[in-house]
């Protein structure tokens, strides 16, 4: 049995394989895609198991609205009796309290504008929700066991 | 614990703790302050930086009826995975949490998030292996927590537990911890049990006839930790990874 090699057909696939390949390339840059971003949106496939391991710093999330005083942004919640199977308060609260520790990190890691990260905006529409109609300034504040300082001060939103 | 029976039961388990946490995802999509805080607006460049697909696709996924969807989805699934017990389901499964995760910008509820990725890969693995394989994370998982904490001064000297119960957004608890602070005896003597329970987890292989009172202290465990932190995640997903772990223990002469 011989096999016929044709050599037009070969090379038209070869060259419809690379003009493939340089779009897929070029798509892959129109979308601005970074692996680093990658890696930290997919992070909890690689688990990690250091629970309550060391005292680090507590992050608050304090707020003055306009002629008034600092207060500390409350996540708090009650026990509740189905809390163990379903939980949706609780968990929404441990993903806000997340949220100013994510921005808390990203303020002193960062060397962006802290304004166009993700994780700002969703501290400003947090706020924005609770107080509706408000201008309000924030700030992130590290607490320690023995001192407080603050991180990050906010512009005033509206 | 024979291996089909460790399997269909970590698979009932982990049907049900993903259950539960679709249910909650649902609810959580339909709450006024979940969107607007985790809008599509806020998400989009980050989401869009860092996955490789076209910003149309990015868009219509993490919009807020396609977490609606999505949850639905999961809701399904983990209820026919319960019923069927077939890998079609669990892969659904992890695409699901996977994309949950991305919403959430990486993790969602912490640990519990890369337990449910362990425990959805060992039964997606399935047979000895992926007992085995899921085995293994769950006993490192206790062993390293504990590890960690030994290395750590603020454990050894009792003053870690009642730092992080002050932390915790249950106001009763933050009073627990105050009592505690005040304490510091009491402190050291639970500090030295949590570690000395963590750290046991390894030597389960090698003593078997303690393993029925090791897991009743493990579901003691984590229902205190969920108590006092409201993470009630973390008990469902770490006992669906104990079947294995009775599985992989009776393999050991």
């Amino acid at each position: 049995m011989t096999f016929i090699i044709d050599d037009k057909h070969t090379a038209q696939r070869v060259k419809n394989l690379k003009c493939f390949s340089r779009f897929q390339w070029s798509m892959i840059n129109k979308m601005k895609f970074r692996p680093k971003t990658f890696l930290y949106l997919v992070r909890a496939l690689f688990p990690q198991w250091n629970f309550f391991d060391r005292i680090a710093y507590d992050f608050e999330l304090d707020y003055q609205l306009e002629h008034a005083s600092w207060q500390t942004f409350c996540l708090d919640q009650k026990h509740e009796a189905i809390g163990l199977f379903i939980s949706p308060k609780m968990n929404l609260a441990l993903a806000c309290s997340q949220l100013i520790e994510q921005l808390a990190y990203e303020v002193q890691d960062s060397t962006t504008v802290i304004h166009e990260h993700a994780v700002y905006k969703m501290i400003c529409s947090m706020l924005k929700f609770h107080f509706p109609g408000n201008k309000i300034q924030f700030k992130i504040v590290a607490v320690d066991e023995s001192e407080r300082s603050d991180l990050f001060l906010s512009g005033w939103i509206s | 614990m024979s291996l089909e029976f460790s399997l269909k039961l970590t698979s009932l388990l982990l049907g049900l703790a993903m259950l539960f946490q679709g249910i909650e995802n649902f609810l959580m999509g339909r709450s006024p302050e979940f969107r607007t805080i985790w809008n599509s607006e806020n998400l989009q460049e980050e989401l869009i930086a860092g996955l490789p697909l076209p910003k149309s696709i990015i868009l219509k996924l993490f919009s807020h009826r396609g977490f609606l969807i999505l949850a639905l989805i999961q809701i399904l699934c983990a209820v026919a995975g319960m019923v069927f017990f077939h890998w079609v389901f669990f892969a659904i499964l992890l695409v699901c949490h996977l994309f949950t995760c991305i919403r959430f910008r990486g993790i969602f509820n912490g640990g519990s998030d890369m337990m449910t990725f362990v425990v959805l890969t060992g039964v997606l693995i399935g047979g000895k292996m992926g007992m085995i394989y899921l085995a293994i994370h769950g006993l490192l998982s206790y062993f390293k927590a504990g590890f960690s904490k030994l290395r750590d001064k603020s454990w050894r000297q009792g003053r870690a537990l009642a730092v992080f119960l002050g932390r915790s957004l249950y106001p009763d608890i933050r009073e627990y911890a105050r009592l505690l602070a005040q304490n510091p005896r009491i402190g050291l003597f639970l500090a030295i049990v949590v570690i000395a329970f963590e750290l046991l987890a390894v030597a389960l292989p090698f003593g078997r006839q303690y393993l029925n009172a090791y897991f009743i202290v493990v579901v003691i465990f984590h229902l205190v930790v969920y108590w006092c932190f409201g993470l009630n995640r973390f008990f469902w997903i770490w006992i669906s990874a104990w079947p294995s772990i009775y599985y992989t223990v009776s393999l050991v002469p």
